[in-house]
């Protein structure tokens, strides 16, 4: 389980470069009689690692207790009653029972089990389910692969159930001491591999700069000690610090604001991906229908609700039937109904003898029973895959060859699937009594009747697709169900059907045949948990930015391929834990919301990003290129460093500031290139008028002789021009105003540029070697600042008619 | 001392300018190289002026400036700052956003 440690969000503050590259310097300073630069390159640490510690303890702290939300639960006997428990809490000795979908949540010894299957593969490298039982087992230390009657913490049930007692939990399971990860680590998001490109961008830019600067300041003939901390400050002044910060406070308090609109968001890099992604796959259970299923019949081939199809309907279930009925939601409904109805009486004139499991691509379950000493196999399914399997049909009490009574079946079948209504076929075949049962006995089968179950449409689902659809995201139909059901939900809710794909036609085609007809298809139907993989990875070739929502133990490979793995809250354990966001509701309105939230976290992410890149680095630019003619270094290091400090808090409240409407409304992709146009754009803007600066200050402030004043005006000026331009950048719009910033981001900015602008005035001015600036100077100032400004806006009309992001 | 300084300036802030217009230039080649040949083929020398007015407004504004601060006026300074400001509000006005469909593009 996650947990955040105090200590190591400290100990990652020092982690980043930036500040080995502060600490050199104050080391520097401070070893060559410069004890003043010294002491303030080490308050500025000491404010930087604060800042840093302050944010990134808020967001992990959010992201903790979100996760609290979404935690792992062990049904567990306390009292003599079955009761669920934070998988946490167990200790051995405890009696937990496991379902399929858990995730085993300890180390167990089974006392009884059902048909039960494991899936070890994250364990002991086993790709096929193991069975467990509790017998005893013989062998002498006995290695984890022949512990048959063990459940090892970390494993998924994929079958049955079963009862057992704790043996071990945490570090002392099997898994804990050999400490493998539950689930294998996620591939790096779309996001992730953006900032660490930026990352190596910047990382060769400031080097280069760096080693330019030192050598250019040395070879002019200036004190190494002075070239090397100026050089070192510039760098400084390039890199953005408190990036990690700021992404990590946006995601967290965007995943804050997600959990109000209940979207729990489990991996926070997931959100940046979550905003562009612009496919999104869903099964129809649950988002276009209620995800109620209710039997409504049990037809023989001639009439409504018979009987002893729902006693077979019973006897040829998978469900888990206990303290609570668990396991395949048409299973579950079946019984259910006997329930309410007291249909279970039949029930005790049979005995069971073995199962067939459900699996995907049989797309049926067998049981063979007993009755009156004749075995009988009973098998359900499918209809289409049912019907391959049988010759015969029973109709009025007469077994009769299925081909003479094929069509009126079919048509039967047909009018069901018509009405939207999920069908599965019954049949059954007298067989051999014997030990062990097998797909293979699924012959010569005997069709006896229909169930057929409901799930309403949901009233709001066609306003949810259409709501994305303006958002950008494409959602595409991934349903077991036939095709004829699909389209029939899809109809009744007006939701537009661009094309139909069966699984059986994705089986035809090849790689660039599926490549092309995902982007066609809006209904995939009939399709194995195998195709669903396919199709995302189809997707994800074609360069969308796939979501997918699903909620069952055959859903776990799909959530964890897509680029975004939605679970729902309700669902097994393996599925939840795969994803990276568990919705608390299975609603498509409620993944717009989120889908918002996401994008508007990837906006200011952007701003900052564009900011570093453009108005920060310009000035660093001009900073270095200056150095060059100046008779005097145009900025000292304890200057610049105290001019990023306060730039850097002035960006502190991006993760708040509000995101325009039209930014938001379709799908947004890290894109480096528009990065670096960027950068290469509005870079050299910042750069002229910091020229600009330098010749009003030399030829009109005649600053050749004072160093103190040139480098007091050029401090105000860089300041004002790179901390006021966010409102320019934070916006397309034209003008900048017509869009409003974040309160807090406002207040902030406006209060660094008044403490920016009389520094130079105070104590703390004369220590960083600043002066009063004439009268004049101001006047000349803000007209300039004015003229950048708009310019810059004029610039955005040029640079965003052919860049675009 | 003063004339070689102001020429290292004139030289910097210039080469600044330009290398702003190349870059301007390339990424415009760039998006147009993109572009589909019928819609390349509509756009005349008037749209390659009109989509660069901000580049001609720029290097007017630095031939001011150099101007200016050689003559060392700050009274020439601002007036030709407020000049430029309306001529750049007034491009602005033409080129102004809605609010709905500024990301359409």
């Amino acid at each position: 389980m996650h947990a955040f440690s105090s200590f190591k969000i400290l100990l990652r503050q020092f982690q980043n470069p930036i500040f080995a590259m502060l600490i050199a310097t104050a080391v520097v300073a401070g070893l060559f009689s410069q004890p003043e630069q010294s002491i303030a390159i080490g308050v500025m640490i000491a404010i930087s690692v604060v800042l840093g510690y302050y944010n990134e303890y808020k967001a992990e702290k959010i992201v903790d207790d979100l996760r609290k939300n979404v935690s792992i639960k062990a049904v567990v006997k306390r009292d003599g009653k079955s009761v669920q428990v934070d998988s946490k809490l167990l200790v051995p000795g405890d009696l937990v029972s496991v379902y399929v979908g858990d995730i085993v949540p300890a180390d167990v010894r089974l006392v009884q089990s059902k048909d039960l299957q494991v899936d070890e593969a994250t364990f002991t490298g086993e790709s096929y389910p193991v069975e467990k039982i509790p017998d005893v087992i013989a062998t002498e230390n006995p290695i984890p692969q022949q512990l048959t009657n063990y459940l090892f913490m970390g494993t998924v049930i994929v079958h049955g159930a079963g009862n057992g007692v704790v043996t071990a939990t945490g570090k002392y399971t099997e898994l804990g001491s050999i400490s493998k990860s539950l689930i294998r680590a996620h591939p790096e998001t779309e996001f992730q591999r953006g900032v660490k490109k930026y990352g190596t961008l910047l990382l060769s830019l400031t080097l280069a700069l760096t080693i330019g600067i030192f050598t250019l300041n040395f070879a002019l003939g200036r004190f190494w000690v002075d070239a090397l901390l100026f050089s070192l400050a510039v760098a400084v002044g390039l890199v953005p610090e408190l990036m990690p910060a700021i992404v990590t406070i946006s995601l967290a308090q965007g995943a804050s604001k997600m959990a109000k609109a209940k979207v729990v968001v489990k991996r926070l890099v997931s959100i940046e991906d979550f905003g562009s992604m612009d496919v999104l796959c869903t099964d129809k259970t649950g988002t276009l229908t209620e995800g109620k299923i209710n039997l409504k019949d049990y037809s023989s081939l001639d009439k409504d609700k018979d009987p002893l199809v729902l006693t077979y309907a019973l006897l040829c279930n998978s469900a888990i039937v206990e303290t609570r009925t668990v396991g395949n939601p048409m299973d579950v409904a079946v019984w259910e109904y006997a329930k309410r109805n007291g249909a279970e009486e039949p029930l005790k004139n049979y005995s069971k003898v073995d199962d067939i499991p459900f699996d995907y691509h049989r797309r049926m379950m067998s049981t063979i029973i007993r009755k009156d000493g004749q075995s009988i196999l009973l098998s359900k399914g499918a209809p289409e895959s049912v019907l391959t399997r049988c010759t015969y049909a029973e109709l009025r009490g007469q077994k009769r060859p299925l081909a003479t009574v094929l069509d009126s079946v079919k048509k039967r079948f047909l009018a069901f699937s018509e009405h939207g209504y999920r069908v599965l076929a019954l049949a059954y075949a007298n067989v051999e009594p014997k030990q062990v049962y097998s797909a293979d006995d699924e012959k010569d089968l005997t069709l006896i009747g229909f169930l057929v179950f409901t799930d309403p449409p949901k009233s709001d689902a066609a306003n949810a697709v259409e709501r994305l659809k303006e958002m950008g995201v494409d959602v595409k139909i991934l349903t077991g169900d036939n095709e004829l059901v699909a389209v029939k939900i899809c109809e009744e809710l007006a939701v537009p059907v661009k094309g139909v794909v069966t699984g059986l036609d994705l089986v035809q085609m090849s790689w660039t045949k599926i490549r092309e007809e995902v982007e066609k298809a809006s209904i995939f139907a009939r399709i194995t948990p195998e195709q669903k993989l396919d199709i995302i990875k189809a997707l994800k070739a074609n360069g969308h930015v796939v979501g997918y929502m699903g909620d069952g133990v055959n859903d776990a490979p799909a959530l964890y391929e897509a680029d975004v793995g939605i679970s729902v809250d309700t669902a097994v354990d393996i599925s939840k834990e795969v994803a990276d966001i568990v919705l608390l509701k299975k609603d498509l309105l409620v993944l717009a919301d989120g889908i918002n939230e996401g994008r508007k976290i990837f906006g200011n992410t952007i701003k900052y990003i564009l900011m570093g890149t453009s108005s920060n680095f310009g000035n660093m630019f001009s900073a270095a290129a200056a150095s060059a003619f100046l008779p005097f270094l145009p900025m000292l290091p304890m200057q610049i460093l105290f001019m990023n400090l306060l730039y850097d808090v002035a960006n502190m409240t991006l993760p708040t500031d509000n995101v325009d409407e039209e930014y938001i409304k379709k799908p947004k992709r890290w894109d480096m290139s528009f990065v670096k146009k960027y950068t290469l754009f509005f870079g050299p803007f910042s750069s002229l008028y910091d020229f600009l600066t330098y010749g009003i200050m030399l030829f009109i402030f005649s600053a050749t002789a004072n160093q103190a004043l040139f480098q007091s005006g050029w401090f105000v000026e860089s300041f004002w021009t790179e901390v006021l331009v966010i409102f320019v950048i934070r916006t397309r719009r034209i003008p900048f105003f017509s869009s409003r910033p974040g309160k807090w981001l406002t207040v902030l900015t406006l209060c660094c540029v008044a403490l920016g602008t009389i520094v130079p005035f105070t104590v703390l001015g004369g220590f960083l070697g600043f002066t009063a600036l004439p009268s004049e100077y101001w006047v000349l100032l803000a007209l300039m600042v004015a003229t950048y400004l708009v310019l810059v806006d004029a610039g955005k009309v040029f640079f965003y008619k052919i860049c675009k992001l | 001392m003063d004339i070689d300084l102001f020429s290292w300036w004139a030289y910097s802030i210039t080469a600044g300018s330009v290398f702003l217009t190349l870059v301007a230039i390339y990424i415009y080649a760039r998006s147009k190289n993109k572009r589909s040949h019928a819609a390349r083929s509509k756009l005349g020398p008037r749209d390659f002026v009109k989509d660069f007015v901000f580049v001609w407004v720029l290097l007017g504004l630095l031939a001011f400036y150099i101007v200016t601060i050689n003559v060392k006026s700050p009274v020439i300074f601002a007036v030709g700052n407020v000049l430029v400001e309306v001529l750049l509000i007034l491009y602005l006005r033409f080129n102004k956003t809605k609010a709905t469909d500024a990301d359409e593009s």
